[in-house]
């Protein structure tokens, strides 16, 4: 048997995940739903051009298929190729060509979609509907141009020309990719579900499938002591971008009763006013730099602060460690630190000024506390 | 006021993690026109 490699297609994926050249695994899940869709539109099109028969003749798609053949630089471009098995098909060659209308069907709706044009002179509701499954784990900045050499028309999917083609497809519903934190106050191990009570106290349903179990049952469990788990799935949103349910997890793990993510997270909720009218709210952007720069800089050795909010939109961090009382006031917009340390017993006090933008001044904090705890002299 | 007189204070809710409270409620805020609490 003999096989025939043609070029089909070098989308590019633009953002961070792929500025190395590289594709994260959980995106080519992606591409392979894109082959299936390539697939029905291709069968569509024959259909369409052929009124008089109901299906497409045998072996129509059985003896052509996608495969990625490398990833080229700038920032991450697959390689997709065409591989058509060449004797003995008769079909092969009419395959090719309405594989190749199938991809150009679909290149022109993402086109549409990105200049608010009608999609559905592309293609038909029912073939949108695909767009459910392919870039639903795009992050907010990343895109992937189906034409990246034309500067014009660059065909790029992302979070909202997706949308625009989920909103012209049948489903009135889409899924998304979610991460959620919350407590668990029901499991129901008859059905397998179970019920995440998020932090604006919604309530969401949610597999609870035998990998997960353990650590769903240890949280559900856990639930008067306020523990909290995180999570990573598929979200199932309405038209109106409402969560309506987990579809499926991914990851899921307990969180640290102190952990600084969820804390902040908590904190963004403070409104102006929150402290008898005069507290102020926190500052998101803040509270971000702080998130990544905690994540980044803290040595993970050293223990966790609790982190409360000030009166004046900023944050404090307190830790209790031995004899000593320790408090990191931070400032979210100029970034500076006031770090107080003091011995109760022997009222002995360590004061210093930090600029939290620079490292040094994360390793000078890290040093203080070590002291503190006894691990340097 | 004797040492065994108990004061008590109102704490808003995110001023209290895992059970503990910040020590800003021991010093003047905003709020109390950074006026320090009094017993009469």
């Amino acid at each position: 048997m003999e096989y025939q490699t043609i070029d089909f297609l070098s989308p590019r994926f633009l953002g961070k995940r792929f500025e190395d050249h590289s594709i994260p695994l959980e995106i080519l899940k992606d591409l392979s739903v894109f082959e299936e869709m390539v697939n029905e539109v291709a069968k569509w099109l024959y259909l369409e051009e052929h009124p008089d028969r109901l299906r497409v003749p045998r072996g129509f798609t059985n003896e052509i298929s996608i495969k990625l053949q490398n990833i080229q630089k700038g920032s991450a471009i697959p390689k997709l190729v065409l591989v058509i098995l060449t004797l003995p098909s008769l079909f092969a060659s009419e395959s090719q060509n309405y594989f190749e209308k199938a991809r150009d069907k679909i290149i022109s709706s993402i086109d549409a979609a990105e200049n608010n044009k009608r999609i559905t002179e592309h293609l038909p509701e029912h073939l949108l509907v695909y767009f459910d499954r392919i870039g639903r784990s795009l992050l907010d900045e990343e895109v992937i141009e189906f034409k990246p050499n034309d500067l014009d028309h660059p065909a790029r999917l992302n979070k909202i020309t997706r949308k625009s083609l989920l909103a012209s497809s049948k489903v009135k519903e889409y899924s998304e990719e979610i991460i959620l934190n919350g407590s668990i106050p029901e499991a129901d191990q008859d059905k397998n579900i179970f019920t995440l009570l998020k932090k604006d106290s919604k309530r969401i349903i949610a597999p609870l499938d035998p990998i997960i179990k353990n650590i769903v049952l240890k949280a559900f469990n856990d639930y008067q002591n306020n523990q909290e788990i995180t999570l990573k799935g598929i979200g199932r949103f309405n038209s109106n971008s409402e969560l309506e349910r987990i579809e499926s997890i991914e990851h899921i793990q307990l969180v640290d009763k102190l952990d600084i993510s969820n804390r902040l997270a908590e904190l963004t909720l403070l409104k102006d006013g929150w402290l008898d009218g005069k507290g102020k709210a926190l500052n998101r952007s803040g509270i971000n730099w702080l998130e990544k720069t905690f994540e980044s800089l803290y040595e993970a050795s050293l223990p966790l602060p609790r982190i409360f909010p000030t009166a004046e939109g900023g944050v404090q961090a307190e830790w209790s460690i031995n004899n000593w009382e320790i408090s990191l006031e931070i400032d979210l917009d100029s970034k500076y630190g006031e770090f107080q340390a003091l011995e109760i017993d022997s009222g002995a006090e360590i004061e210093e000024k930090y600029n939290l933008n620079e490292s040094f001044s994360w390793g000078e904090l890290n040093k203080n506390l070590k002291k503190i705890i006894g691990e340097l002299k | 006021m004797t040492e065994n007189t108990l004061l008590l204070r109102q704490v808003h809710p995110s001023f209290v993690q895992d059970g503990k409270i910040t020590s800003q409620v021991f010093r003047p805020t905003p709020k109390d026109e950074n006026k320090l609490s009094m017993y009469i």
